[in-house]
């Protein structure tokens, strides 16, 4: 008989330890949401790797601002609006392909370090993607190797569209007061594209070559816009 | 920011950026060219081997298929401008056929790297009928990825 009631007191223990924790880690929560508003401001950000990327004599010329929203220094609503376009001709196929669109693309990020009172984070994220565009592509005449004869390559104004997510991780760090700079790592997945019976399409404006899927890099350059006391507290 | 976490960041990002450049693949198809294939079947549907030799030629003088004994099937080329192709096939001195092949032509970009190939979309095939007894098409749409794309039931057994 007293085993049995040594285990129900040890199982009480335990119990009121686990509920304790709980309890622990709501009041942390609580204290937290209570210490800072909801509300931490607004940041602009722009991308570096598209334009620099082009300037190396890349074929794709990615132009991309943001607008993120500072919620706890935890949560971070963004939207990113770009303007993709390549005029790209290859030297051995002679093919010419030329595009221009804007892209938008909507999620979040999840600063992971938001317990850390410094200007800068760690976070995790996910993006929705999508694209509506028009592309051409002239070549040379395709020539007939058995019956003869030559037709013109010439397809123009086809009409595409592309739906793709994005998962990410990447850093931030203050740079100077309101100035912030940071990588972040992509990995994109294409949901769904719109192939005509003419051709696919080799550049999707904001998702890049034309793939299943593939990995991408942004370097954001950041500035926070001042708002209240939001500016200096992260 | 430090300036050691700064050159920490540039150097990520360079390792990342030649890593991709490093990782574009090219998936290219291994033929550029379209093939209509046709597979040989008996009256019951089922596979046949050729007991005669074949002959397959076409209007433009271009010798297809010469002289091949046990054949089962044959892949044709199909023209880049013309709607309808016409196919003779000699089974020995004696037995022929000739096969009509409507299509549509479509100029497909593949992509910048692997360049144009010519797709097709079968409209109707027609036939003689001295050693075949009828054609069908299975697939219609003709492409470089090779496929059976119609079936020819001789009235021979295997």
């Amino acid at each position: 008989m007293l085993p049995v009631t040594q285990a129900m007191a040890q199982q009480k223990r335990q119990y009121q330890r686990t509920t304790e924790a709980q309890r622990s880690k709501i009041a942390e929560w609580l204290d937290l949401t209570d210490s800072i508003p909801v509300f931490q401001g607004v940041n602009l950000m722009v991308d570096a790797v598209g334009p620099g990327w082009y300037a190396f004599g890349g074929d794709f010329l990615s132009t991309e601002v943001a607008l993120e929203v500072n919620l706890l220094n935890r949560f971070f609503p963004v939207v990113e609006v770009g303007y993709g376009q390549t005029d790209a001709t290859n030297e051995d196929s002679e093919l010419h392909y030329q595009t221009s669109a804007p892209y938008f693309r909507i999620g979040a990020n999840y600063n992971v370090q938001y317990k850390k009172k410094r200007p800068g984070y760690i976070y995790a994220g996910f993006r929705l993607g999508y694209t509506s565009f028009d592309y051409d592509v002239d070549g040379p005449p395709m020539v007939d190797p058995v019956w003869g004869g030559e037709l013109p390559f010439h397809l123009t104004d086809i009409q595409s569209r592309a739906f793709w997510g994005e998962l990410l991780v990447g850093v931030r760090a203050q740079v100077y007061r309101n100035f912030h700079m940071g990588w972040s790592f992509r990995y994109k997945v294409r949901f769904n594209v719109k192939n005509s019976p003419n051709a696919s399409p080799w550049y999707i404006p904001g998702f890049g070559a034309n793939d299943n899927n593939k990995f991408g890099v942004t370097y954001d350059l950041v500035y926070q816009i001042p708002w209240g006391k939001s500016g200096k507290a992260h | 920011m430090k300036s050691a976490s700064g050159r920490l960041l540039v150097a990520s990002v360079c390792a990342l950026v030649l890593c991709m450049m490093a990782c574009e693949s090219n998936d290219c198809m291994l033929s550029s060219e379209s093939y209509c294939s046709m597979a040989f079947v008996n009256g019951q549907g089922k596979a046949v081997k050729l007991q005669d030799t074949l002959t397959v030629s076409s209007t433009a003088d271009v010798v297809i298929i010469n002289r091949k004994l046990g054949a089962t099937g044959m892949d044709v080329p199909l023209s880049y401008t013309a709607l309808v192709d016409t196919f003779f096939l000699q089974y020995n001195s004696r037995l022929a056929d000739t096969l009509w092949v409507e299509h549509q032509n479509l100029p497909y970009f593949s992509s910048m790297d692997c360049g144009t190939v010519m797709h097709y979309k079968l409209q109707g095939v027609r036939t003689t009928n001295n050693l075949i007894d009828s054609v069908r098409i299975t697939d219609s749409e003709v492409t470089n990825m090779l496929k059976h794309n119609v079936k020819i039931y001789f009235t021979v057994n295997d």
